[in-house]
């Protein structure tokens, strides 16, 4: 490729560029932007493979690393200028984990004691309820069993518990839950305009 | 030409089309060969400026046993693709016990007594698309045929003969890009892509957005990771509701799919090349929507949901696979899909032309038979041009020229029909 060996930034915000070739250690390279050309220069300290980040400021421990002109995930050391970036200093930031975005609407409810895999949920005696749909029901009310261990204050969600069993008898409430959450996992794919949750 | 025009073929039913395909759908996958069987006969018949227009066949694998919403998905698909306006008149296919398309009535026989049946027939005719129909288990046999499936095959031949003519008569008009629909997609990626392709892609589409076209992007599991990103984009509260459940939902799928096969995203292949975060990973996919930050997402559709025309950026539920992705926006009456790629690849559509663009320099020079347009990056640090002039120069016009006839798309060099409708899960 016909690519020469500079840094490439794209956005005037970001704090790491990309090297559009290998760059070796402890030699100066050009700081390319795009839309302004070449903006300084910056020693290589690490070794950088083509296509890898490079630190173009020191980025602290904690701060956000930002390509693209948007943050892309935290560093977890102090990073200097120079040094390659990559999964051994930068996490996704939780903050931007789509998992957040999730969690609050399946969460039914949390774990008063420790349960054991196969342990029968009862409200008020190992589970308090969180979800609204799960509120209104009467205490000692049969939820559902434990399909895994769940520590003592852990989240109980659709995942790690499974229908309470036949002969127990089905909890009416507790069914229908179940039943629109397959529903909505069903619905959001074709009509999530409709969805309701609970 | 100037730069907010094309030249494409007005329709009665009030749409302009950039080709003037004739179609042949089978409408269950079990007559795909008798629909092939048509289509030999028209195989090398291309009419129009530069040979541009020719009879497609799909040969596609729904149409029958599905459950439950998937089968409406597959109507909704099948409808939008035969009356796609660069269909001229479609010829449909059907065996007769198919789900989506039963057999036409006999005479005397009472239209209400199933009238999905004819759905898919009375939606065509009802949206003044010029459409015939074969039916395989045709029960009278006509007495020139001593065999059903000839009967089928030579009625056929003879109503596709029939729309071959008349799409010859039509000529192309000026028409306003506003009233087209743009597609964008990627797939085959590699750093090239987020870096160059997919920003260049992004002011082309800012670009058009501000002439008044319609853009539909879609794939859906690639902008997981960059939804904050995509929020910023999103103005209205009810588009900014039904992207959220929209994102939740493919969340949880991706979370549960990724957990049982035991992988992870980014996979290891991207942290090989250089991606350190999902967030990264996608952000270089949804840069190809555009970077002005005036331009809000107008709306988020279902899969092959019919787009808005008239201007605005849409996003389509698709999932991430480049053929399914593809043939949601174009049922959904995409003109045109601009596609970018790293490590190239051949994809299509057999009734809209995919525009594949790519950054990468020896990718293009060893498939120059798959690439429409090579986007000279070596001119950023040569001659200091910016990433937006290289778009505007390089690739704006090259979409102009394909949908105006004057060039034919690699895709369409190549008779891709490649043609994959979402599925859920298994059939009855």
């Amino acid at each position: 490729m016909g690519l020469p060996a500079v840094i490439y930034k794209l956005k005037p915000e970001d704090n790491v560029g990309t090297a559009l070739s290998d760059l070796v250690e402890g030699r100066r390279y050009p700081v390319f932007e795009e839309g302004s050309g070449v903006i300084g220069e910056i020693e290589v300290i690490t070794p950088v493979p083509k296509w890898y980040k490079v630190a173009l400021e020191r980025i602290g421990e904690d701060e956000e690393v930002v390509k693209f002109g948007y943050p892309i995930g935290v560093s977890v050391m102090e990073i200097e200028p120079g040094v390659v970036v990559h999964v051994t200093n930068v996490i996704l930031d939780s903050k931007y984990e789509f998992r957040e975005l999730v969690k609050g609407g399946f969460i039914l409810g949390e774990a008063l004691a420790r349960i054991e895999k196969g342990e029968l949920l009862r409200v008020g005696r190992n589970f308090r309820p969180l979800h609204p749909s799960m509120k209104e029901l009467p205490p000692r009310s049969r939820v559902g069993v434990a399909a895994a261990p769940i520590a003592e204050g852990g989240a109980i969600r659709l995942g790690n518990i499974v229908d309470v069993r036949r002969e127990l008898g089905w909890n009416e409430r507790y069914r229908r839950l179940v039943r629109d959450f397959y529903r909505f996992l069903r619905a959001g794919l074709m009509e999530f305009s409709r969805v309701q949750v609970g | 030409m100037e730069e907010r025009f094309v030249r494409a073929f007005y329709r009665r039913r009030k749409v302009y089309g950039i080709r003037n395909h004739v179609l042949i759908l089978p409408t269950t996958l079990c007559v795909n060969r008798v629909a092939e069987m048509i289509w030999e006969e028209f195989r090398d018949v291309r009419w129009g400026d530069s040979g541009e227009n020719r009879v497609v066949v799909i040969r596609h694998a729904s149409g029958c046993c599905h459950v439950g919403f998937e089968r409406d998905v597959a109507f909704k698909t099948l409808l939008g693709v035969a009356s796609h306006p660069n269909v001229h008149g479609v010829l449909l296919v059907s065996l007769g016990c198919g789900q989506l398309c039963k057999r036409p009535l006999s005479p005397g026989e009472d239209r209400r007594a199933n009238l999905e049946a004819f759905k898919l027939y009375d939606r065509l005719v009802k949206r003044g698309v010029k459409v015939y129909w074969v039916n395989v288990q045709e029960r009278a046999l006509l007495r020139e045929y001593s065999d059903g499936l000839e009967q089928a095959v030579e009625l056929g031949k003879k109503f596709v003969r029939r729309l071959v003519k008349e799409a010859e008569g039509l000529r192309r008009v000026k028409a306003p890009i506003n009233r087209f629909v743009i597609g964008v997609g990627n797939g085959a990626s590699d750093p090239t892509s987020g870096l160059f392709a997919n920003p260049a892609l992004g002011y082309v589409v800012d670009h058009l957005v501000k002439l008044g076209a319609s853009v539909v992007f879609s794939q859906t599991t690639e902008v997981l990771g960059a939804e904050k990103y995509l929020f910023r984009k999103v103005r209205s509260g009810r588009v900014a509701n039904k992207l959220k459940r929209l994102l939740e939902t493919a969340a949880v799928l991706k979370e549960a799919l990724l957990e049982y096969l035991e992988e992870s995203d980014p996979t290891p292949g991207n942290i090989a090349s250089g991606i350190s975060t999902l967030t990264e990973k996608s952000l270089g996919s949804v840069l190809k929507i555009g970077h002005d930050p005036g331009i809000e997402i107008a709306d988020v559709l279902p899969y092959a949901h019919k787009v808005p025309r008239g201007g605005g950026l849409y996003f389509m539920d698709a999932p991430g696979e480049d053929v399914q992705a593809i043939t949601g926006m174009v049922a959904g009456g995409a003109h045109v899909v601009v596609f970018t790629t790293g490590l190239g690849t051949p994809v299509g559509s057999p009734v809209s032309p995919v525009i594949k663009v790519t950054a990468n320099k020896s990718t293009y020079e060893r498939l120059r038979s798959l690439i429409d347009v090579y986007l000279p990056v070596e001119e950023l640090f040569e001659d200091g041009a910016s990433l937006r002039e290289i778009a505007l120069k390089h690739l704006y016009p090259a979409i102009l020229d394909v949908m105006s006839g004057a060039r034919l798309s690699r895709s369409e060099e190549l008779g891709q029909a490649d043609f994959d409708i979402r599925g859920y899960w298994l059939r009855a």
